[in-house]
């Protein structure tokens, strides 16, 4: 897949904010009283860490270091 | 957080339940989830410009997918909130919601097709 230099910024934006969103779910989960709110908390908290995951491996891909497959450079679908 | 008289009785609990009586400056559990929803909302802005402007469809719907979820977190948020009487809402007068009803109605004579 190839990105542009727009994507990029974009993605790495996300990242920046899937990273901090579940740092502070993790935190904030941990000092909840109320079970309830702490199990959702919790529940969003590891939401943002599969979503850092997913946006990673399309930059990793992108860049052919990752485990998913590259479309060749100037090959961009649509 | 004091019980409001809400008119129709229509969206559930309104009791604060499990906060302190007096409250310190330290963080208590509606905080906590009121920062939590106020990011999931900065984040769904930031997912909804990014899906809009992504040059290509794999990426497209990657992100609208991530939007999606997000969007999800954010009214899972909302709806403990409420459940918890949290997050207050005032009903709309029946007068002004007939009114509106109304106007918008009459506007439909400016439809193009």
């Amino acid at each position: 897949m190839q990105l542009t230099d727009k994507d990029l910024h974009y993605l790495s934006d996300a990242l920046s904010w899937e990273l901090l969103a579940m740092k502070k779910c993790r935190h904030y989960a941990q000092e909840c009283q109320d079970p309830q709110v702490a199990q959702l908390i919790d529940r969003i908290g590891q939401m943002h860490q599969n979503h850092y995951e997913q946006l990673l491996s399309m930059i990793q891909s992108a860049s052919g270091t990752g485990t998913g497959f590259t479309i060749p450079s100037g090959n961009m679908p649509q | 957080m004091q019980q409001q008289p809400f008119g129709q009785g229509q969206t559930g609990a309104q009791v604060s339940t499990g906060l302190p009586q007096v409250k310190g400056p330290e963080m208590n559990d509606r905080d906590r989830i009121n920062d939590v929803l106020a990011m999931e909302k900065y984040i769904c802005d930031g997912y909804n410009h990014a899906t809009t402007e992504a040059s290509n469809d794999t990426l497209f719907r990657t992100q609208m997918n991530l939007l999606n979820e997000v969007f999800q977190a954010h009214r899972d948020c909302f709806n403990l909130m409420h459940q918890k009487g949290w997050y207050k809402l005032e009903a709309a007068s029946p007068q002004q919601v007939s009114q509106k009803a109304r106007q918008f109605a009459d506007y439909r004579t400016q439809f193009p097709y």
